[in-house]
């Protein structure tokens, strides 16, 4: 990685890319949000698969993160990291949409399936049986827990980015991560009993 | 740092968020615990590295944006100027959202004085009349009136604004968009020219951008003081304007031999223009851009293609690297050094030839031997050609910038490059290309340590 991009003092310079697309939008150029999307579209669209459950019902709402995004490009003023900002917005919306369509606690993972003709080594991997059952015990938690698992593991923020986030507080994100492991824990030996 | 404390770090440490300070405490406390520590560490590992599948398999499909969200923005075509305007001139277009808008207003301000409430009706009464007098074309009438209606509000407010801030207020209201649609009108009016991002030039149209956009959505490309384009035509515009001279017989390359990164020299990608350039999933326009990079960013080559394709390390997509065209970009720093291709154009690396459908493509290593030389001190061997792959380590030393290891091939993974490379103890182990530095084996040091017999 280069210098100039580790060595950005804060997401909030000017010279920022990220602050650039947002202020693009504000200013009304879709080229911003064309690119915030090709850079954020996906992490946030595996946020929401976490936390709704349902494919489909996150690529909806990850429209409309997008379109809120834009709608709001103008009153975002840099207290936090873009990408933050708009998983803040993607929880708020996945909030609102459950609440409208009462989406099922969990369906069985389909982007479990997406991988389903892979070939090599890497099918190998995936197909671990034991990766498996730990997958199926992640798919049990509650959302909470569960989010708290790919904002930490595949978003990579900070425990207090978390809490921003989520709107929680620092310890409760510790303790929801600590409460996960010990579900998965139980899970794992009840299916090793039964299974 | 007690044990509870410890523990509470540990998904922190497996996801590399720890800063340096906790990072060492971590580290120190770990090595004092011995093998129960690392056990737990080893734990969340399994957790992380299946979390993580999952959740990139969710993002590789990402979806194009919507036709609806592309039409939901038209309205806001134009700079927004005065937000805020307490007096919009314009009233909104259709009665119903008129009358809505009023509705909301007279709900938030019952105490209003009547005559104010007046004065806002006569307001709303006057701009009705000025809608009638407007020559305005009646498409972007229709945009402003899609808009009005279908503005997601009410959504945003259904969350309590104080976790968003001031970042994410609620959803504008029909009033907020009544200023919005007026103002944008009045800097049409006043010959008002946008500026699209906060940089002492402008932005210069490109051709290529907003591939994404469908044609008939195109929003009007700003105009620019230094052109001759005078209209709001999209495609005259984008037609008319050229970013950055074809360059043919080779990249344009600013030389700068000292720019070494931990004794590796550099060759960095720069966009020189003013304008947004693409970068693309494979070295052709055939297939969709997945990136685009800003006017002044660089980004590091990896490799640069015999057709003079420059693929650049993207660290913010989970799709790691992407293709920038030779015309639109320049070249910084020791290119020559730093065995790209530049030298002997025979010896073109051209490690990723990505098929279009499959997901894993692995090429065995041909012609003279190869070797991949660690770039990034961050790197780590894994077990496979994936981020999700297990961690290798050799005799459990982490790797140094240098090391070298004898390419056995290439692979493409999800579009993403990994070097298939051997040693002693993982024949089969594999670095990601944006780590590493390709080059010719023989122009290496006599003994490489770490290479595996060819």
């Amino acid at each position: 990685m280069l210098n100039h991009q580790t060595a950005t003092p804060t997401p909030y310079s000017e010279h920022d890319p990220d602050w650039l697309l947002i202020r693009a939008m504000a200013d009304g150029d879709i080229r911003g949000l064309n690119e915030l999307y090709a850079r954020y579209g996906g992490l946030l669209l595996s946020f929401l698969t976490a936390r709704v459950g349902n494919r489909q019902l996150a690529e909806e709402i990850l429209q409309d993160v997008m379109l809120a995004a834009w709608n709001h490009a103008e009153k975002f003023e840099a207290r936090s990291k873009v990408k933050t900002w708009l998983l803040v917005i993607a929880r708020n919306r996945a909030i609102n949409a459950q609440r409208r369509k009462q989406v099922p606690v969990m369906q069985i993972n389909d982007v479990l399936h997406l991988q389903s003709d892979d070939t090599g080594p890497q099918e190998a991997l995936e197909r671990n049986e034991r990766h498996d059952r730990v997958r199926d015990a992640i798919q049990k938690l509650p959302d909470g827990q569960r989010e708290v698992l790919v904002l930490v593991f595949y978003h990579q923020l900070t425990g207090p980015e978390v809490a921003e986030v989520l709107d929680i507080s620092e310890g409760t994100v510790k303790s929801r991560l600590h409460r996960a492991k010990e579900n998965l824990k139980g899970l794992l030996t009840q299916e090793g009993h039964t299974g | 740092m007690n044990h509870k404390e410890w523990q509470a770090l540990i998904p922190f440490y497996v996801a590399q968020t720890l800063n340096d300070a906790q990072r060492r405490r971590f580290e120190a406390y770990a090595q004092q615990c011995g093998a129960s520590c690392h056990g737990e560490i080893e734990q969340w590992r399994e957790i992380a590295r299946v979390v993580w599948q999952d959740a990139d398999a969710a993002a590789r499909r990402l979806p194009p944006l919507s036709q609806e969200v592309y039409s939901r923005l038209q309205y806001r075509d134009r700079p927004p100027a005065t937000k805020y305007s307490a007096n919009p001139s314009r009233p909104p277009q259709g009665d119903g959202e008129k009358t809505r808008a009023l509705r909301i207003r007279g709900q938030r301000n019952t105490r209003l004085p009547l005559t104010l409430v007046a004065g806002i009706v006569m307001t709303f009464i006057f701009g009705a009349l000025l809608v009638v007098w407007s020559t305005r074309p009646p498409a972007e009438d229709d945009v402003a009136t899609i808009a009005l209606n279908t503005t997601p509000e009410g959504d945003m407010g259904e969350v309590a604004s104080s976790q968003l801030g001031a970042d994410a207020q609620p959803t504008q209201t029909p009033a907020d968009i009544t200023a919005d649609v007026s103002a944008t009108a009045q800097s049409r009016d006043l010959g008002v020219l946008p500026t699209p991002f906060p940089t002492n030039t402008p932005i210069v149209p490109t051709a290529t951008i907003s591939p994404a956009l469908p044609t008939s959505l195109a929003p009007p490309v700003q105009s620019l003081p230094s052109q001759s384009n005078s209209g709001d035509d999209a495609s005259t515009a984008l037609d008319s304007v050229t970013p950055v001279p074809a360059v043919e017989n080779g990249p344009l390359i600013t030389p700068s031999p000292g720019a070494m990164l931990d004794g590796v020299p550099v060759c960095d990608v720069v966009n020189p223009t003013n304008a947004i350039i693409n970068v693309w999933g494979q070295a052709n326009r055939n297939d969709p851009p997945i990136a685009a990079v800003l006017p002044g960013e660089r980004y590091r080559t990896i490799v640069i293609s015999q057709e003079g394709w420059y693929q650049i390390f993207l660290p913010n997509l989970a799709q790691r690297l992407g293709w920038i065209a030779p015309e639109n970009a320049i070249l910084e720093g020791n290119c020559d050094a730093s065995g790209l291709w530049l030298a002997t154009p025979t010896q073109v690396n051209t490690p990723m030839r990505p098929s279009p459908t499959a997901t894993y493509v692995v090429e065995a290593a041909t012609g003279s031997p190869q070797v991949a030389v660690i770039i990034d001190p961050a790197a780590r061997l894994r077990s496979g050609p994936s981020d999700s792959a297990q961690f290798v380590t050799l005799n459990s030393e982490p790797l140094q910038v240098g090391d070298e290891f004898l390419v056995n091939g290439f692979v493409t993974y999800y579009n993403q490059g990994w070097v298939r490379v051997g040693s002693r103890e993982y024949p089969e182990a594999y670095l990601p290309l944006s780590d590493v530095q390709i080059i010719p084996a023989e122009t290496t040091q006599p003994t490489p340590t770490l290479i595996n017999n060819p």
